[in-house]
């Protein structure tokens, strides 16, 4: 019964605290060809956290039904993303000593490693959900491939993610409501940085996503993520700012920001007026730019200087004892800025002003010209993610005995 | 005192007491003060009625911030505090939220004044946001069980008030606009209860607008001088920060306005300045219009603004399958529906700390960025 | 190279954390998705096709083979039957109709229900490849018939057959009935099919050897009384059977016999001994004044010895 496997579907969700973006994708010789896109406006999550479970779980199965009509197919297994505070991400390291007879180290000892670092037992009340591997060290060297090589010691490394079980089981019980699994978690900035960054990037690259309610960052040394993390704050939190600083609506600081904001305040800005309606209609506003760019800046840089500490706080806790600095050295491809806030005018130079690193803001790749914007940097990443980490099962055709099975499984 | 006063002004903690201390001395006549704290200093200043809480807890000491030294303290001395504000009809409670006076016994003095009789409007500071992470827990709480207890509750952020003066002022000039605030809404208050108004208002009628406890409160005050100084006023009324504090109410339905003015006032303009407030604040239920002539302002007129709402009663949930449905009726105050009255958009989710700072407060208020001026 | 690459690509390996905190093992997932609407109906169409022609061909195959059974049950009724006894086609038809079913049940049910009715000792049932029954009886003979109150109170006239059942009779001719003597003044215990009579035991086995034994003499008999048959031991001289002669059957120039008396102990040697008296001559005899006589035949002498001889002597008769 062996047939030429079906090209696999993959079915990626990302939940954000602004949208909600789903994309259905095929793969094709190892990439992915789009079959549907849908996005809708995220109900009942804030700062990242789900406070209406009711209406998220509706929104997200209005995006499942719309991809789903808009390629015709059935969505039998998702992946989310994972994203904001709940995932909180260390380091786990396994050891193994190198028999000494021989001094090699074999494959055998390289799965002795990994099962003792699986074996560390996550935090009481925590589930474990990702382990991303990180690099290898023999006698304290980082090695690309220590089978066959001496050495004494064998240390293998993992950044394992955990989440609360109780979060856990609603992420994954409002999927499995809609009768939906849950192939797999994937980190979000893992998954934007798979969309923005290159290989060659991931030499040394820190990507920020900065979401709507969230911002995700991780860092990658020598092509292996070194850590991650996430601040509560986000392009929420700069609307309301400006919302409180003018007294006007948040509506109206959205298009406000979205038209005249900016991550860098300059002088010159104290000097120019603008109008909120621009029309000259009756109950137009006269707001100064200057206001805005001020507010929005320091927002702004507060968070990335918020991100720039968290980085750091988390080297300290990985090298502990070296100091650790954030330069061009480390981190050769700088800083690579993405996610819906990357919008922001004068972005990328607000980080460089606060971090010290060169910046970029990074449109993720993607076949399909609609959905190369930053916005979409999460989405197109968690298909990227999937494909290279966790690819899906290969389909076959499914032969009568196979129906068979299935129809007494309905 | 041979008749008792219409309103009561209570200085509730350090805070509470220094800025009553300061407003004694322009207060109306109707109102009487009283200052009630755990620490024996701060009541010893001021010439008015004062009521040491906790003697046996304290020690005249202070709780040193312990909130539950303060619930303790306030308990211990129920008995005088019912007789404080038996016949009052309305209790003024001005109070510091963080330490341990202001934010453990706010709400047990607000629960005794409201079962006493009164209608309660609390003024309630926040800490600054550099004061870290503790006080603005503790304060945030107390803000919650106050909200509960007080029929009228409006929250004055600290770091607000550093906005309201120039980079280089002292700090004593900021809390001049707090008092301003203060003063102006007992002024406004206390015009309702006094003969001889323009055009008089009913004191039930505000006894009326804050009857619910835990209502979201809306208060704002401006001044305006010279020509159009009606307007000018409702301007910086429409424009005052306290309207516009993170989480603060932008529409409600009920409105008491008052205006004051010099003899120069005419009701023409206080109606156009009613005007222009109910278009900022709403009030389409119902909107009293209190004006008053004050000599003493001269060309100066001011606006006082105490709105409130019903909360919105929550949506009955849908009924699970064989179980009856709530009854529609019936208002349930939720708690989260009030967080997010205070937090704004963020209410319902666990308040975040970074560096002991309330990362949702806006940035600039928490540097204390003076921001240009509005054209 | 190739080995440690499989073990730890960069794509995420598939050994799971502690088992009991990795997320998979926290919750499983049990679930399968119909999708709504149109897809939902096409899948959900598809998947059940084999299901539903599964189930149709299960169903077709019953129906063919319920189809063959029950078409070779004619159930017309028709049933060939013979019999010993009395039992009428229409009795046996009826008995068959009254169960369950009717003919369409299987044989042994039919057989069980016709050998309930005490007028069957044995049925033999079978059913013929076209379906019709062959139905042959053995029936219980009857010796005699005795009057007996049904269980709802109402007189009956039931047959006895020799193992002492009783029986309803059902198509014996009057005629053959008139001619069965009749059992009188028994006591009993039970009605209809389970009436038990006392003195049956006796009563019966004597009435079937006269039967096969003396035909003769059972064509003249009418009535046997077991008056005197009750509880008394057998061979006690008061025990005995009374016999009541047909006065149609004797001569009118000489005085009739009315009865004839044997004993319960003996009746064997009795018969043996009348069958070879000359009742008639003895009748004839002068000296015989009364018009009715009752012939004793039990002893009269007691003795002890092993075959008592029965002294047969002649007495008038008194009516009681």
């Amino acid at each position: 019964m062996t047939s030429k496997p079906l090209p696999s579907l993959i079915a990626v969700i990302d939940v954000g605290t602004h949208k909600t973006a789903s994309l259905l994708g095929q793969i094709i010789d190892g990439k992915a060809r789009m079959l549907s896109f849908s996005e809708r406006r995220t109900d009942g999550v804030v700062k990242g956290t789900v406070t209406d479970l009711e209406k998220l779980t509706q929104c997200v199965h209005e995006v499942v039904n719309d991809i789903e009509r808009g390629s015709g197919r059935a969505v039998e297994q998702i992946y989310l993303s994972l994203s904001g505070p709940a995932a909180e991400g260390e380091r786990v390291k396994g050891f193994v000593a190198v028999p000494a007879h021989d001094g090699k180290v074999t494959a055998k000892d390289v799965t002795e490693a990994i099962q003792s670092a699986k074996r560390l037992e996550p935090p009481a009340g925590r589930a474990t959900i990702l382990y991303m591997r990180q690099p290898t060290m023999l006698d304290n060297r980082p090695v690309s491939n220590p089978v066959g090589m001496a050495g004494k010691r064998l240390e293998v490394n993992f950044w394992r993610v955990t989440m609360e079980e109780g979060n856990m089981r609603m992420r994954v019980g409002m999927v499995n409501g809609m009768s939906i699994k849950v192939r797999d978690f994937i980190l979000a900035s893992h998954a934007a940085a798979c969309a923005t960054a290159s290989d060659a990037d991931k030499q040394g690259v820190l990507v920020i996503d900065m979401g709507a309610g969230t911002t995700d960052w991780i860092l990658y040394y020598k092509e292996h993520i070194l850590c991650a993390g996430s601040i509560p704050v986000g392009g929420e939190h700069l609307t309301n700012d400006l919302s409180v600083a003018l007294r006007i609506s948040r509506e109206t600081a959205e298009d406000l920001k979205l038209r005249f904001g900016s991550a860098m305040h300059r002088e010159n800005d104290v000097n120019q007026t603008i109008w909120k309606d621009g029309d000259k209609g009756v109950g137009d506003q006269q707001f100064n730019r200057g206001t805005i760019t001020q507010v929005l800046s320091l927002r702004y840089q507060e968070t990335i200087e918020f991100v720039r500490k968290d980085v750091l706080r988390r080297l300290e806790a990985i090298f502990p004892g070296h100091a650790v600095k954030l330069d061009q050295n480390m981190i050769p491809s700088g800083v690579i800025l993405t996610g819906g806030s990357a919008s922001l005018a004068d972005a990328a130079e607000a980080v460089q002003l606060v971090t010290g690193l060169s910046a970029r803001v990074g449109i993720p790749n993607f076949e399909n010209e609609s959905l190369r914007k930053p916005e979409y940097a999460g989405v197109v990443g968690l298909m990227t993610a999937a494909i290279t980490d966790a690819p899906p099962p290969v389909r076959r055709p499914r032969g009568f005995l196979a129906q068979l099975k299935e129809l007494f499984r309905l | 005192m041979s008749t008792p006063a219409s309103i009561l002004l209570v200085g509730l903690g350090g805070a509470g007491c220094s800025m009553v201390t300061r407003l004694s001395a322009q207060l109306p006549p109707e109102v009487a003060v009283a200052l009630l704290d755990t620490d024996a200093r701060s009541l010893s200043a001021g010439t008015a009625a004062t009521l040491q809480l906790g003697r046996a807890q304290t020690r005249g000491m202070g709780t040193g911030g312990e909130a539950a030294l303060g619930l303790a303290s306030a308990e211990s001395e129920e008995a005088a505090l019912r007789r404080l504000f038996a016949g009052v009809p309305v209790v003024v409670l001005v109070t510091g939220l963080g330490g341990g006076t202001g934010s453990g016994a706010a709400s047990v003095v607000a629960g005794y004044a409201a079962e006493c009789g009164a209608t309660v409007l609390s003024f309630a500071t926040m800490p600054f946001s550099h004061e870290g992470e503790r006080r603005m827990r503790q304060a945030n709480d107390a803000t919650v069980k106050l909200g509960q207890k007080c029929h009228g509750l409006v929250v004055v952020h600290n770091d607000l008030l550093l906005q309201q003066v120039s980079p280089d002022a002292p700090l004593s000039e900021s809390f001049a606009a707090a008092d301003s605030w203060v003063g102006g809404a007992l002024r406004g208050l206390a015009s309702a209860f006094a003969p001889g108004a323009l055009i008089a208002v009913d004191p039930a009628a505000l006894r009326s607008l804050l009857s619910t406890p835990g209502s979201p409160t809306l208060f704002a005050y401006g001044v305006g001088q010279g020509e159009g100084a009606a307007m000018k006023a409702a301007r910086a009324a429409c424009d005052c920060p306290l309207a516009h504090a993170p989480g603060a109410v932008a529409k409600v339905a009920s409105l008491f306005v008052t205006v004051a003015g010099g003899s120069a006032m005419t009701s023409t303009e206080a109606f156009e300045a009613v005007a222009a407030i109910r278009t900022r604040f709403g009030g389409e239920t119902s909107t009293v219009l209190c004006a008053r002539i004050e000599p003493a302002l001269g060309d100066r007129i001011e606006v006082s603004v105490l709105g409130a709402s019903l909360p919105a009663p929550k949506a009955p949930a849908k009924p699970k399958k064989g179980a009856k449905a709530e009854d529609p009726a019936q208002p349930i105050f939720e708690f989260a529906t009030e967080e997010s009255m205070r937090r704004g958009l963020f209410g319902g989710t666990p308040m975040t700390f970074i560096d002991g700072q309330d990362v949702d407060v806006p940035a600039y208020i928490r540097k204390a960025v003076r921001l240009p001026a509005s054209p | 190279m190739g080995l440690f690459e499989d073990l730890f690509r960069k794509r995420r390996d598939a050994f799971m954390g502690p088992a009991d905190r990795d997320w998979r093992a926290l919750v499983p997932q049990d679930v399968n998705r119909v999708p709504e609407g149109e897809l939902g109906r096409k899948r959900a169409v598809r998947s059940k096709l084999p299901t539903i022609l599964a189930v149709g061909f299960f169903v077709v195959l019953v129906g063919v083979l319920w189809l063959a059974v029950d078409g070779s049950v004619t159930a017309a009724g028709g049933f060939s039957y013979k019999t010993e006894g009395y039992l009428s086609k229409d009795s046996v038809q009826k008995i068959i109709d009254n169960g369950p079913e009717g003919f369409a049940r299987d044989v042994r049910s039919i057989k069980a229900d016709l050998e309930a009715d005490n007028q069957v000792v044995a049925a033999d049932v079978r059913r013929r490849g076209d379906g019709t029954l062959d139905i042959s009886l053995r029936e219980r003979l009857a010796i005699a018939k005795i009057a007996s109150l049904s269980a709802k109170g109402v007189m009956q006239v039931r047959l006895v057959a020799s193992d002492g059942q009783t029986f309803a009779g059902a198509g014996y001719p009057e005629q053959v009935v008139r001619n069965l003597p009749e059992i009188q003044h028994y006591r009993s215990t039970g009605s209809d099919d389970k009436m038990l009579i006392d003195g049956i035991e006796i009563a019966a086995p004597f009435l079937l050897a006269v039967r096969t034994t003396y035909p003769n003499l059972y064509k003249q008999w009418s009535a046997v009384s077991l008056l005197d048959c009750f509880g008394a031991q057998e061979d006690s001289p008061g025990s005995n059977l009374r016999v009541t002669v047909r006065p149609g059957t004797q001569p009118m120039d000489r005085p009739a016999l009315v009865e004839i008396i044997f004993s319960t102990a003996n009746w064997r040697n009795e018969l043996a001994l009348l069958s070879r008296i000359n009742v008639d001559e003895m009748l004839r005899r002068p000296g015989t004044a009364s018009q009715a006589y009752v012939l004793k035949m039990s002893i009269q002498n007691r003795t002890n010895a092993t075959s008592p001889i029965p002294e047969p002597r002649l007495v008038p008769f008194t009516p009681r």
